[in-house]
């Protein structure tokens, strides 16, 4: 090991050497290496004015809330509470993306679970928070018929947009649609 | 010759751990650790060769360092091979601890615990100003390919550098496929575990290791194929089980591939004949087409969160 032994003597060399001295400013923190990566992804976060998120929970629990409240389409003015659940494989894992309240919505089921392609099939570890936090608002925006995971929703959505408009806001409302009592979202 | 002080240690006694703790002490490397926190199953003996059957139950760590020890082989400065074992998780190793090994290698299955080591290795050298420096040789094997890294801290690629080149873990199908429209066995599996269990159950977390659980899921899978028009002759309880445990097959000649090529990296640095300059620190195995390795070098990321250095 005389060559690596050689090559660190020219690195302690280079670090004595170098105008700063080794500064010791961020305390010796032992994250692990999933921490460090939720940490930059948030630091490096550029919301859009209608996302809100909380980070309350993110080094007790590994829980992030994130409040999305849509300034157009069909879900405006509605309040839509997502939960990301991370576990210590990410980001070679994506987290784990639930909604908190019933929504009526083709790609959204009544239980909260959410099908986005980017949290299962097609994530990978180049994508962050920043990538879920955009696909959730798409959703809303723009909400897809074809492959649904709610069919009713789906169905009501490609044969009438305007019916559906009028569902979506009821359900908003917290009124109930075909028997299924939805949670109100509207403030 | 090399230092007759040198120290290894091995992560992890499984298929490739087998390969790689033989290799070292047939080099004549006297002080070998070993650590790894799994016991032993009949299913490991088809490649896990330093185990019998009435090792089954045994820790896998203190089996191998026995049947190694044995032998009663002769190392570097006529020092005896000794391979001291621990049975324990490798994420609560101390500094203190690691820093007494010349290098670490890894035959692991598990990319948390790899980052784990990685990350702790390279705080070492980076903390110490580069006083302490402990090359991790991290061995993969996945079927019939592998791979090798050498990862030196602070000097070449870390394992967190090249993470974004890893395929995910688990194999994952759409939400809306699995719930509407299944075709597959697996599709099925997956709908049950991540949806029906929890509407189900919402209290309880789902174990495959409890009978009543395995039995509900078991009974659910052959309705609902029967609903969806899915083949069930492939639901047998092993074919149930390989899914939800993500079992890949484990091949005993990717494992000695593999191992053979990271006692070899082993080999380069303990006798100065590694590069650390040019040497080609990643290399790849593919059994699956013909017999095909490469090797290439891996640069670090600047961005990097583990081995970026704040100066």
């Amino acid at each position: 090991m005389l060559k690596l032994r050689q090559l660190q003597k020219q690195k302690q060399e280079q670090l004595a050497a170098s105008s700063k001295p080794t500064t010791a400013s961020s305390p010796p923190q032992i994250s692990s290496a999933s921490q460090l990566r939720l940490r930059n992804d948030l630091a490096s976060l550029d919301l859009p004015p209608c996302v809100k998120i909380d980070a309350a929970a993110l080094e007790t629990d590994q829980l992030l809330h994130i409040h999305i409240n849509p300034d157009e389409g069909y879900y405006k003015s509605g309040t839509f509470d997502f939960e990301a659940k991370f576990k210590d494989t990410y980001p070679i894992d994506p987290p784990k993306v639930t909604l908190t309240s019933t929504i009526f919505h083709p790609n959204i089921d009544t239980q909260g679970n959410v099908c986005l392609n980017i949290l299962r099939e097609d994530w990978s570890p180049v994508l962050d928070v920043h990538s879920i936090i955009i696909g959730l608002l798409m959703l809303l925006l723009e909400p897809n018929a074809t492959d649904p995971l709610n069919k009713k929703a789906a169905d009501v959505l490609q044969s009438s947009p305007a019916l559906y408009q009028r569902q979506v806001v009821s359900a908003m409302r917290g009124e109930s649609i075909d028997g299924c009592k939805y949670d109100r979202v509207l403030r | 010759m090399a230092d007759p002080a040198t120290s290894v240690l091995v992560l992890g006694a499984g298929g490739l751990g087998c390969e790689i703790l033989k290799n070292l002490a047939l080099q004549g490397i006297p002080t070998i650790h070993v650590v790894d926190l799994d016991t032993i199953e009949l299913s490991n003996l088809n490649r896990q060769f330093l185990f019998q059957k009435q090792d089954i139950g045994q820790p896998k760590a203190v089996v191998a360092a026995q049947r190694i020890n044995s032998k009663q082989l002769l190392g570097f400065g006529e020092r005896p091979v000794h391979v001291t074992a621990h049975f324990q998780d490798l994420t609560s190793f101390s500094d203190t601890f690691l820093e007494q090994f010349t290098l670490v290698v890894s035959g692991l299955d598990s990319v948390a615990a790899r980052r784990a080591i990685n990350a702790q290795l390279v705080r070492i050298t980076l903390e110490s100003g580069f006083q302490k420096c402990i090359p991790l040789v991290d061995g993969g094997s996945d079927g019939l390919q592998g791979h090798c890294k050498v990862i030196v801290p602070g000097i070449a690629a870390c394992y967190e550098c090249s993470l974004a080149t890893l395929p995910p873990e688990t194999e994952s199908y759409p939400l809306c496929t699995v719930a509407n429209n299944p075709r597959l066995p697996e599709h099925v599996i997956e709908y049950l575990l991540s949806v029906q269990w929890m509407q189900e159950y919402p209290d309880q977390p789902f174990d495959h290791t409890r009978d009543e659980h395995f039995q509900w899921l078991m009974r659910r899978s052959l309705e609902r194929a029967a609903r969806f028009h899915i083949d069930s002759s492939k639901l047998t309880a092993s074919f149930v089980l390989g899914v939800i445990k993500n079992i890949v097959p484990s091949v005993a000649s990717t494992n000695a591939i593999v191992a053979a090529q990271c006692c070899n990296q082993v080999s380069k640095l303990l006798y100065n004949e590694y590069d650390f300059e040019g040497s080609n620190n990643f290399l790849v195995y593919n059994g699956q087409d013909g017999c095909f390795m490469y090797g290439f070098v891996y640069d670090r990321s600047t961005e990097c969160l583990v081995c970026r250095e704040n100066t």
